[in-house]
């Protein structure tokens, strides 16, 4: 007890002599602490994804592969519902579970009586197929004794949330639905699957729904669980045997037969496979980078660790000989010395804990160290392992000196204690500027994605949607009194918003004479469409008032099928209308999906749809063009007036949802976004521990040289002469550094921008803006250090 | 060449204030060789300090060359001190890091004298003080004597017209010390003013003028003939 109080007192003496070096210090290690903890914690997430379900390892998700009349060989995890049937009867299949891929998102309100408060539950609705999440292993925790189609299954956090209570079996709950109120009965609560499986908290209706017999919709995710992983070839041989007999049948149409294929993924895996868009959104080079990066923050901190010990050890030297020469034993004082940073660090241990405790509420995801024991435990025995390490040099290099010429000043580091302290500062020299560069590199991504030329325009467009069946009778009556505020140029719509999807529909077509077929993908526009959108007609012309049914192809398509002419006849592949539709332009090349495909070598056709026809009721996306400096909120609130004048009483709460294209680019690369916001943050987190560490070897640095900065003060060196010979030193530390971290910093950028298929030019300049923001921090950090040591006060020294 | 008037100095911690200098006037002329002498504590060094542009009074007026330098910032007295006034210490405070040469030609970089220079000075200076064949050894490689004497070539290289010696023997055993004060005579005699704090008597004789300070005030100023 007399112990720890001994080392309790000397780190609090220590705290108030070093107040800026000490808390630094304190809060480097907190920041690493809760970084690496919270990346570990991500990272088992990822890791262990879908593996909370029982037998885990025999699970597997359909996937099937083809032609689809293109020459391209798709593969897909969107499955048509009956394909539960089939697997059942394949053998060896112990169980099969069915999901709809595409669910409806709702948002629940109940009105607290007592407060008045609105509160709100979001989460999706499934429809149908409630009786399959037995596959999952649901755990139902409330239930009536007979549930009917049509009921519903919700999970216990909103049962907690809205009502307060799991016991909510029988009551009935309502949401709007695209201006429809939709009722059902809660036949159970089930307890909530962990955030990491493929199984979302949603509610889940009973009974089978329209397309449960349906060979057309691809719009569900089939899962099996076998008996043995062995056995998966043969099942896999199993369903292609069935699917090709679909196809005689006639069941499954559009479909090459010789080229469909069956694969069974395992349902860990396909989390990384990005084959579903909306599934699979693993990102095994991010769970990668944030492992490292753990690790990374684990050895930088070590580093830092031991560098401000050490910084410390100057000051202290004198009264740890004295300590000595009046009896003390070596072992004892390093003893007493690694307490201290054991101490410091269990500290820090728990403020972080702390902190995270407090972050749980705010964070997505649990990142209490409550919920993750296991990580909690394994991150303190780490940092313990940690502090016994990196304090073990320090102590032992401030009682390594005979403890007289320890008293009389005379001690430094030795040439290999120098290289070491070179080599360790190079090392977080080099994380940094790695991290920085990769950063550097994918903001000027985004800054590309914004502001690259796609080919219409991108700054002055308004998006809206036109939700409701009144407001789409009156899109002519829309249009016309948009047009008629100051500052619209100009009101289109179209079926998508262009740029922001990575694929829209594809469709087959063929010549007239029936020579050719055309695989191409396409938009649906009205007649305004391509002059709002400002995208350049090559040769043709543009629409006119009496066009319907025209095309308008981009000239990749030209390039793809030469035989194309202005004047052509194309028909629909099928031709069950025999609809003749001529071909009355070709326009520029236009970047119209994400910058993950490949734009200029895609055929693109607008298609102008007969008036009252099929997809003219399909266009409900508004596109409004906008003056200059006119996207004033003003105008928004008046184009919002006018839609809702003439969409009825139906209308949702978001009403015609105006957004820019800056909006829905931010939607569109939400992933990539938040990946260089997770990135951006690490490089954050590396660079202040490295300058927490540069801060502490020149704090060490001065102090062990400050005799010379007087001498050569003395004999007239001025402030700034003395600050060069440290800045000199450092400037060349960080340019050896980059020139190191240069491979590391290429390679990392090359895999990250292999995802975009266009690049911004100006990528190169990542290299000199990193460098330039490592180097001028680092010498900043080293000029506040260095000025002080070189004002101190010359006769004290 | 240096007019103290009723300097003092005091430092002051959380509870104590510390009276180093109180009211000390003094005058060294031009070719002066002065002793300051006293007991521990009674701010010789202080006094030499602050002679040296190395710390500020509290109060007075301190002119070097007929020139008011106790208001100067401190960029301004680090430029006045250079070739100005040379330091002697009891220490040597030789950089460890440096060689000789190295150290002795340290002042004249900060006066920016070109190297050809600098390496004949530093060469000269070696050859006057039978240290040539030691120009590349480092100070730990140095008896005590030795380190003095490069301690003096630094002080002397940029030719100033003051020398500033704070017990330059202390160090330093008799033989060691007495080749050091004949170093220190031959520069007076060559016509450099000499500043030196000192507790040996015997020292104190090489001097032209004895001060005696105690509890930070001159007691007694004594010409030697």
């Amino acid at each position: 007890m007399e112990f720890l109080k001994k080392i309790i007192k000397n780190i609090l003496v220590q705290f108030r002599r070093f107040k800026l070096a000490s808390s630094l210090n304190l809060v480097g290690l907190c920041l690493a602490i809760s970084s690496f903890f919270l990346f570990v914690t991500k990272v088992e997430e990822e890791v262990r994804f879908n593996a909370c379900f029982k037998d885990w390892r025999q699970m597997y998700r359909i996937e099937m592969s083809g032609k689809m009349l293109s020459n391209d060989i798709d593969t897909t995890a969107n499955i048509f519902a009956p394909m539960r049937h089939i697997v059942k009867r394949i053998p060896n299949v112990k169980d099969v579970g069915i999901m709809e891929s595409s669910s409806i998102s709702i948002t629940l309100k109940k009105h607290d009586k007592g407060s008045g408060k609105a509160q709100t539950y979001k989460c999706r609705y499934f429809n149908g197929y409630a009786e399959y999440l037995d596959f999952f292993g649901i755990e139902i925790i409330d239930s009536i004794p007979n549930h009917v189609d049509g009921d519903i299954i919700v999970p216990e956090s909103f049962a907690q949330n809205m009502y307060g209570t799991t016991h909510i079996s029988g009551k009935k709950v309502s949401w709007n639905n695209n201006g429809f109120t939709v009722t059902h009965r809660i036949a159970g609560v089930y307890k909530d699957f962990p955030r990491n499986c493929s199984v979302s908290n949603g509610f889940y209706q009973y009974g089978m729904n329209k397309d449960g017999d349906s060979y057309i919709n691809f719009i569900y995710h089939i899962y099996v669980k076998v008996e043995d992983s062995k056995h998966v070839p043969q099942i896999e041989k199993g369903i292609l045997n069935e699917v090709k007999n679909l196809c005689k049948e006639e069941k499954l149409k559009l479909m090459d037969v010789s080229t469909i294929n069956i694969n069974l993924h395992d349902i860990h895996d396909a989390y990384f496979s990005s084959i579903d868009e909306k599934e699979d959104k693993g990102n095994w080079i991010m769970t990668k980078i944030l492992f490292f990066s753990a690790i990374l923050i684990f050895i930088l901190t070590n580093v830092n660790f031991i560098n401000l010990t050490l910084a410390l050890a100057p000051m202290r030297i004198k009264n740890i000989n004295t300590c000595r020469v009046l009896g003390a034993s070596r072992l004892s004082i390093v003893t007493s010395l690694m307490a201290e940073s054991l101490i410091l660090i269990t500290f820090a241990f728990c403020i972080s804990m702390a902190l995270l405790l407090c972050l749980d509420k705010f964070l997505i995801g649990n990142v209490s160290p409550l919920y993750h024991l296991r990580i909690t435990g394994f991150t303190f025995v780490l940092i313990i392992w940690a502090a016994l390490v990196s304090s073990a040099y320090p102590a032992w290099f401030s009682t390594s000196f005979a403890p007289d010429i320890a008293l009389k000043g005379t001690f430094g580091l030795t040439a290999l204690s120098r290289r070491l302290r070179t080599i360790r500062i190079s090392f977080q020299l080099i994380t940094c500027l790695v991290a920085t560069t990769v950063t550097t590199a994918l903001l000027i991504q985004q800054h590309f994605i914004f502001n690259a030329d796609y080919g219409f325009d991108t700054k002055n467009i308004l998006y809206g949607s036109i939700q409701t069946t009144e407001a789409r009778q009156h899109r002519e009556d829309i249009r016309r009194d948009i047009e008629k505020l100051d500052g619209v140029e100009s009101v289109s719509f179209s079926m998508f918003d262009i740029g922001t999807d990575d694929r829209y529909i594809k469709w087959a077509l063929r010549t007239g004479d029936k020579k050719y077929n055309i695989f191409t993908s396409v938009i649906p526009v009205d007649r305004n469409y391509i002059k709002t959108l400002g995208i350049k007609i090559a040769s043709g012309r543009d629409i006119c008032d009496s066009d319907s049914g025209a095309f308008i192809f981009n000239e990749a398509a030209r390039k793809k099928f030469p035989w194309l002419k202005t004047g052509k006849q194309i028909l629909p592949y099928d031709n069950d209308y025999d609809t003749r539709h001529n071909v009355v332009g070709f326009c520029d090349n236009i970047i119209f999906t994400s910058l993950r495909m490949k734009n200029d070598e895609e055929a693109l056709l607008f298609y102008i749809p007969e008036k009252d026809g099929l997809y003219d009721n399909t266009l409900n996306i508004i596109n409004i063009r906008v003056a200059e400096d006119k996207n004033t909120q003003n105008l928004r609130d008046e184009i919002e007036k006018i839609y809702n004048r003439y969409s009825g009483s139906h209308r949702t709460e978001d009403g015609i949802n105006l957004r820019s294209m800056s909006d829905e680019l931010i939607g569109l690369y939400f992933e990539e976004f938040s990946f260089m916001i997770q990135l951006s943050i690490i490089a954050g987190i590396f660079m202040f521990i490295t300058l927490i560490g540069v801060f502490c070897i020149t704090m060490f640095e001065c102090e062990y040289r400050r005799k010379e900065i007087v001498i050569r003060k003395v004999f007239g060196a001025t402030t700034t002469q003395v600050m060069r010979i440290f800045l000199r030193k450092y400037l060349l530390l960080t340019v050896c550094s980059a020139v190191i971290s240069l491979p590391c910093s290429y390679s990392l950028i090359e895999i990250l921008m292999a995802r975009f298929t266009l690049h911004s030019e100006y990528m190169i300049l990542a290299y000199p803006i990193a460098f330039l923001l490592v180097a001028l921090a680092t010498l900043a950090t080293v000029t506040i250090q260095c000025y002080r040591a070189a004002h101190f006060k010359m006769k004290n020294s | 060449m240096i007019r103290l008037e009723n300097i003092k100095k005091s430092f002051a911690t959380d509870q104590i204030e510390t009276v180093a200098l109180n009211g000390v006037s003094l005058e060294v002329k031009e070719g002066d060789f002065l002793a300051i002498m006293g007991p521990s504590g009674c701010g010789k060094s202080t006094l030499l300090n602050i002679m040296g542009l190395l710390d500020v009074p509290n109060e007075g007026k301190y002119y070097l060359n007929d020139r008011e330098v106790s208001t100067l910032n401190e960029n301004d007295r680090t430029r006045l001190r250079r070739g100005t006034i040379g330091f002697v210490f009891q220490s040597f405070n030789l950089i460890d890091e440096l060689n000789v040469e190295e150290n002795i030609e340290l002042p004249l970089t900060y006066l920016g004298t070109k190297k050809d220079e600098r390496k004949k000075l530093v060469y000269d200076i070696l050859k006057k003080l039978n240290m040539g064949h030691r120009a590349t050894h480092f100070p730990q490689q140095l008896s005590g004597g030795q380190q003095q004497r490069v301690a003096i070539a630094r002080a002397i290289i940029s030719k100033p017209k003051l020398i500033l010696a704070d017990e330059p023997t202390g160090n330093l055993d008799s033989q060691n010390g007495k080749e050091v004060m004949e170093l220190l005579k031959l520069l007076h005699e060559e016509g450099t003013t000499i500043v030196m704090v000192t507790h040996s008597q015997r020292d104190a004789l090489y001097a032209d003028r004895i001060v005696n300070l105690l509890d930070g005030q001159i007691i007694e100023s004594n010409e030697m003939i």
